[in-house]
């Protein structure tokens, strides 16, 4: 029999805490739903979403009621569009974006992504057509989030197609400047990207999957900030060391982990759908007690990105997977924690004052998932220096054979300094300065491919 | 032929009651089929179910235990009764469907029968019922067999809302399985 401070610990972690399964995903392949064309591809693809998704979010809401943990987002992840729509032109695939954000508000989820391709090595006539397609089709659309994987350990970096994206990225905030840009927040670039990642922008249903899963991505900084706190609290501050900390971060996060391995799992058996993955992330939502910055803080900081920073993110990341991976029977997707500038307030916070600036950033994405992150900057940054931010960015992850992504923002009409909301999840931050903008340019300019590193090769 | 019987101890608490108990049924030929034992600031009681021959009756039961004497403790309050047939089946797991309900509020007064009207009112049966005191409020943690309203915990849960509101009371209902998930390494 639990006992009773168990139960009352676990009804803390839901009520007081913000425990959440923050997104049951259901990726779905879609190669068979190919047709003659992008309207009968289209067709296809609704009938096979509303087949297996129709009871997707009523699946998730009466799982969460049981267990009085809140499922907060239902999305899906479907097969590269690029693969999918191979030989349509940007129109065709333009329309099968728009058949997709219909179908999604059909079946009720709030994201799917997918519209994606994957050019590490190099850019086929689809995935250029896809590449060419992303402004129109995610500022015509409301639920759709893309993703391009421009490079990987084993293959290297593409830095042609990174060089195409930062114009991608200025068309897609500029198609949107009525909402201060905020299509480029679902669109992410990638390297070694996942195919198994609940969270989006980044969801694909990659070609190595089954027909049909759910993977869960679980939550919770709350829980852990206050498990630090109540620690710190009871025990004498002379007998701790950093090391104590991330143990009580490993009991959380495994905590944490368990329920949405219990969520995902009865959710995958009542639909009659193998469960895939947990996603062992940290992820923050702009409410007050679910930040990662606060964890930041409470670990010994006290201005976030002051030096310190990035050792103590390191710890987190750590624990954070220590404590998940016993947890669940299955980890895969992003796993560690997130730092989301705009999604969390004491780092957006921590950005208005100045002491979080984008080279810190940068560093400390080099010890956690996934890299920069709903970053907002000026809509004066060029296409060149977006695609150079983006190219170091890659780097980290190629090197150090890791997930590196960057989804940034130029918020058009806005300078540093300047405030942007996006609303909901997507919160709201101040617009990080870019220092040496246009002196990247002959960087870009070469293209071509950074080759990949020496320990990529393995075998 | 035997015949099982339900017998409940209740006494002030100290060393040796158990075992002064189950010499005493030992010594009637009883065998001791499931037992369960608590202690409440100073007081125990037990309940436990056995399995004697038909020739032994529930008052011989009865008053041979009411003799039974522990050492600076007053003689015990022992009850006995019949057994169902169905009692002496182990339940295959009664947790399996069995959700936690947790109820607190500012006010002791009135708290257990305030929430334990809520449940028989809506046909809940309490399985296990505790009660704490934690950061200044009064808590009553409750293991809870929903009844006819396991099919549909979204409306349980909106009555849960409706009676906590009026009363001025935070109700929080989970299956019980999230607290095995969270507390236990093997959940499977």
């Amino acid at each position: 029999m639990i006992q009773p401070e168990q139960i009352l610990s676990t009804v803390s972690m839901i009520q007081d805490e913000h425990l959440d399964v923050r997104a049951v995903t259901m990726g779905i392949d879609l190669l068979d739903c190919r047709g003659a064309d992008a309207s009968q591809t289209s067709r296809g693809i609704q009938a096979k979403i509303r087949r297996y998704a129709s009871r997707l979010v009523a699946t998730c809401d009466a799982v969460g009621s049981r267990y009085g943990i809140p499922v907060v987002n239902k999305r899906l992840a479907v097969t590269p569009i690029s693969d999918v729509g191979a030989g349509f032109d940007s129109a065709g695939l333009v329309r099968i974006a728009r058949a997709l954000d219909e179908v999604a508000a059909e079946v009720g989820v709030d994201l799917l992504g997918g519209f994606s391709a994957n050019v590490e090595r190099g850019i086929t006539l689809a995935d250029q057509a896809l590449i060419e397609a992303i402004p129109e089709a995610l500022c015509a659309t409301r639920r759709l989030c893309g993703s391009v994987n421009v490079g990987s350990t084993r293959y290297g970096i593409n830095l042609d197609a990174i060089g195409k994206l930062g114009h991608t990225i200025k068309a897609l905030a500029e198609g949107s400047k009525e909402q201060d840009g905020f299509a480029a927040a679902k669109f992410v670039v990638f390297t070694n990207q996942p195919t198994d990642i609940p969270f989006m922008a980044g969801a694909i249903h990659g070609s190595n999957q089954p027909e049909v899963v759910i993977n869960v991505g679980v939550s919770g900084p709350g829980v852990i900030a206050n498990a630090l706190k109540r620690h710190l609290a009871q025990a004498q501050r002379d007998e701790l060391g950093l090391h104590d900390l991330a143990d009580v971060i490993k009991r959380a996060a495994f905590r944490v982990t368990r329920c949405g391995e219990l969520v995902g799992r009865q959710v995958a058996a009542e639909l009659g759908i193998p469960f895939g993955v947990v996603d062992l992330s940290l992820a923050p939502t702009p409410d007050v007690g679910d930040s990662i910055g606060e964890i930041l803080k409470i670990l010994g900081v006290d201005a976030i990105g002051a030096p310190g920073s990035t050792a103590i993110l390191a710890l987190l990341n750590d624990a954070v997977k220590k404590g998940g991976l016993f947890a669940s029977q299955s980890v895969g997707g992003l796993s560690g924690a997130f730092i989301p500038v705009c999604e969390d307030r004491e780092l957006a916070e921590a950005v208005r004052q100045g002491s979080l600036v984008l080279e810190k950033l940068e560093a400390m994405t080099c010890v956690c998932s996934v890299g920069l992150d709903m970053i907002a900057l000026p809509g004066s940054v060029d296409a060149g220096t977006l695609a150079a931010i983006i190219a170091d960015e890659m780097a980290i992850g190629m090197i150090n054979d890791k997930t590196t992504a960057a989804r940034l923002i130029p918020v058009p009409g806005k300078e540093a300094g300047d405030f942007v909301a996006f609303g909901g999840l997507f919160g709201e931050s101040a617009i990080l300065p870019v220092r040496n903008v246009g002196q990247s340019a002959r960087l870009i300019a070469y293209g071509g491919r950074i080759p990949a590193p020496l320990h990529s090769l393995r075998n | 032929m035997k015949e099982q019987y339900v017998i409940s101890i209740m006494s002030h608490d100290g060393i040796g009651i158990v075992q002064a108990v189950s010499h005493a049924i030992n010594a009637l030929g009883g065998e001791i089929a499931d037992l369960r034992q608590s202690v409440l600031r100073g007081y125990f009681t037990m309940i436990l179910l056995a399995a004697f021959d038909s020739s032994t009756t529930a008052p011989a039961i009865r008053e041979r235990l009411a003799r039974v004497r522990v050492p600076g403790i007053p003689p015990l309050e022992v009850s006995v009764i019949a057994a169902a047939e169905d009692a002496a089946k182990e339940e295959a797991n009664p947790l399996a469907n069995a959700y936690v309900l947790t109820a607190s509020g500012a006010q002791q007064a009135g708290l257990v029968a305030k929430v334990s009207a809520l449940c028989a009112e809506n046909g809940i049966n309490i399985l296990d019922l505790s009660t704490a005191v934690a950061q200044g409020r009064y808590i009553m943690i409750l293991i809870v067999d929903p009844g006819p309203l396991a099919g549909d915990i979204g409306q349980l849960h909106h009555k849960l809302e409706r009676f906590g509101a009026e009363h001025e009371l935070t109700l929080v209902l989970q299956h019980y399985d999230v607290f095995r998930a969270t507390n236990e390494v093997g959940i499977r």
